[in-house]
């Protein structure tokens, strides 16, 4: 038994004169769950579609489930399930049709009833394809990533486009997949998915991996600050937040305020202070603990959803 | 083996419920064929309206004429005679469908054994049953000469031939449009899916799952071929219960001549799902491709119709070897080509098609 499921080694993927893929180096453990965090752009489905051995890299070295594609794709893609960020279908058939269909392309199969339920479809599983909403393609996408019980299941931005009761559904496939001891690699730009579900986690921007760690790692290591956010009526003034007792650092966001601070009463008795001499009006405030977005806020400079 | 009938079924799923797509390829050529049938008919078999205009002085035309007026072909002909003048206007009012002409110096030139020029006018604005009509001249005229030239083995056989199967409008448009309608089933229902498939991303999706190419492409190609022999058999039965068509050939051989016609057009149909970049793209290529092979084949109307200069073009066009093949063992329709050539021409045309599928094609 592999004990690495997927190994990325300084992948190069050029289209035109964009570096989809700069450098691109992880490793992914079996039974993980990894998730490929960033933007729109930033390289997430170009590694995705390299390890899905859909696109040929440029350079680098990609091995999945111990073998690299080539004369063993076959083999490879017997093992693994796939969800596509868009997923072609055969408008004509239903949901179950279809299920069976992907079921037959593969040496082994689930039921595709059990495959349905599983990703909470049953009550469409005679619905054509094409009569879908967005959210129930999403999710028939996913059952036919999971129809040959993979060993590795590959999810691209499975929650993009889902309301959030969907999303939390989906997650709970997820998390149903990690228990039954599958590895799991999975793109998205949502910091609350990432943090939810993934053991760890590779921060994407312009194909490159800037961070890689467990979210709390990454968390802790870029911030033992709490982060207070609040909105600003009229000019902040800039120097004077600054300044604070305990404020480590201030981020600015389309001029809202972020104080990362490691003594929170006293950053908060110096901001009423602000108040009181009116220097400062403020409304809507709220303390919260750092996350993944803060993460990427300060090694970007940038929010991940703009 | 068990993802290639999945396959299968999958397409055969997505063709019968695609409405558009059954329309095109099985039931408005049948419509067609039955339409065309009807009108030109009469649903009582076809009669040529011959105008003869028998200019000759000596015994030569007259006995001709007498010729005609035997009793096998009296069902197929309705005879007029008049002045030239008198059968032209005929001929404009649609009184009758061919006017021949038989010249002054018949009698003289085929004692003298010079050939002699006998005119044919017809109106190409009514199409079938000039064409139709036209066949029929043809083959009447060489009985004639086989005839005056003395050469009663090779007479025999030809009046046979008529006999047997005296030629219908139903009889020419069901082969016709049987080779109209695999036409279709290469460019309406194999370019056009592919596209629509490739844009959608169902191939690519295919892509990441253990299915070969062959077996892709093997699935798809059955299914079709299958539809190819659902629309010959559509049309044989309506044929037969319509207008009592029956099959004059072997069935062995009408397999096997719509099987590659089928396979002909459907690797046309992925050539060009290959050269398109788009859906748009394939329509329009689609177009191009349909109207010359359809129209320069033989298949709606007799090739004799055509001017003279479309005649090479008539003579490249796999539809009309197919039309031609198809009609020889249906209606039993005297040749264009022997049979041999019309299947050797198809399995080049499938060659060459394949080969440029091969090089053109793209999962992307």
């Amino acid at each position: 038994m592999n004990l690495i499921t997927v190994e990325v080694c300084d992948l190069h993927k050029k289209y035109g004169d964009v570096l989809a893929a700069d450098g691109v180096t992880f490793a992914v453990a079996a039974g993980e769950v990894f998730g490929l965090l960033g933007p729109n752009g930033a390289g997430k489905t170009t590694t995705v579609e390299c390890i899905l051995g859909l696109r040929q890299p440029d350079s680098g070295k990609i091995t999945v489930l111990g073998m690299e594609y080539g004369a063993r794709s076959r083999q490879i893609r017997a093992r693994i399930g796939a969800q596509l960020q868009t997923t072609g279908l055969y408008h004509q058939l239903t949901v179950r049709e279809l299920v069976h269909l992907f079921g037959q392309l593969f040496p082994t199969a689930r039921p595709a009833d059990e495959v349905i339920a599983q990703v909470g479809l049953q009550e469409k599983a005679k619905t054509m394809s094409k009569d879908l909403s967005g959210g129930q393609k999403q999710r028939l996408a996913v059952a036919l990533a999971l129809v040959n019980d993979p060993d590795l299941v590959l999810l691209d931005e499975p929650t993009t486009g889902l309301d959030p009761q969907a999303r939390r559904s989906s997650w709970d496939v997820v998390r149903d997949l990690k228990r039954a001891g599958k590895t799991v690699l999975l793109t998205t730009h949502y910091m609350e998915e990432a943090e939810q579900l993934c053991d760890r986690v590779a921060v994407m921007d312009h194909g490159r991996i800037i961070a890689m760690d467990t979210p709390q790692a990454l968390i802790n290591q870029h911030f033992q600050e709490t982060a207070i956010e609040f909105v600003v009526l009229g000019e902040p003034p800039r120097e004077r937040l600054a300044a604070l007792p305990g404020v480590t650092q201030l981020l600015f966001e389309n001029g809202r305020p972020t104080l990362y601070s490691t003594d929170v009463p006293r950053t908060m008795a110096g901001l009423f202070e602000l108040v009181t001499a009116g220097t400062l009006t403020f409304k809507d405030m709220a303390v919260r603990q750092a996350t993944l977005e803060d993460v990427f806020l300060k090694l970007t400079g940038r929010r991940i959803r703009e | 083996m068990k993802a290639i009938r999945a396959l299968y079924v999958a397409n055969a799923r997505e063709f019968l419920r695609e409405r558009m797509a059954l329309f095109l390829v099985l039931l408005l050529p049948v419509a067609l064929a039955v339409f065309f049938g009807l009108i030109f008919s009469g649903g009582n078999g076809f009669t040529l309206q011959l105008g003869i205009v028998n200019e000759d002085t000596g015994p030569t035309g007259a006995q001709f004429i007498a010729n005609l007026e035997t009793p096998e072909t009296e069902k197929m002909l309705g005879l007029h005679s008049g002045t030239r003048a008198e059968m032209l206007e005929a001929l404009n009012k649609e009184k009758v469908s061919v006017v021949i002409v038989l010249p002054q110096d018949l009698t003289a030139k085929v004692a003298a054994g010079k050939p002699a020029t006998v005119e044919v006018f017809y109106d190409p604005a009514s199409l079938t049953s000039a064409g139709v009509g036209l066949g029929l001249v043809r083959t009447l005229l060489s009985e004639a000469n086989l005839a005056l030239s003395g050469s009663p083995r090779l007479l025999a056989i030809e009046e046979k031939s008529v006999q047997t199967h005296p030629m219908r409008a139903i009889d020419f448009h069901v082969a016709g449009l049987l080779g109209i309608s695999l036409l279709w089933l290469g460019l309406f229902g194999t370019a056009l899916p592919l596209v629509q498939q490739r844009e959608g991303q169902v191939l690519r999706r295919l892509g990441v799952t253990p299915l070969t190419p062959a077996a892709l492409l093997a699935a798809q190609v059955a299914w079709r071929v299958t539809v190819g022999l659902l629309q010959a058999a559509l049309f044989l039965l309506v044929g037969y219960v319509g207008f009592g068509v029956t099959v004059a050939g072997n069935w062995l051989l009408l397999v096997a001549a719509v099987t590659l016609g089928a396979l002909v057009f459907i690797s046309l149909g992925y050539f060009l799902a290959g050269l398109a970049s788009s859906a748009e793209g394939v329509s329009a290529l689609i177009q191009i491709a349909n109207f010359p092979i359809m129209m320069l084949s033989g298949s709606l109307f007799a090739v004799e119709m055509l001017p003279a200069f479309f005649k090479p073009i008539v003579a490249i066009m796999p539809l009309t070897y197919l039309s031609d093949a198809l009609r020889q063992i249906i209606v039993a329709a005297p040749p264009l080509h022997p049979l041999w050539l019309d299947f050797a021409v198809l399995g080049g045309w499938l060659v060459v098609f394949l080969a440029l599928a091969v090089k053109f094609w793209r999962w992307e």
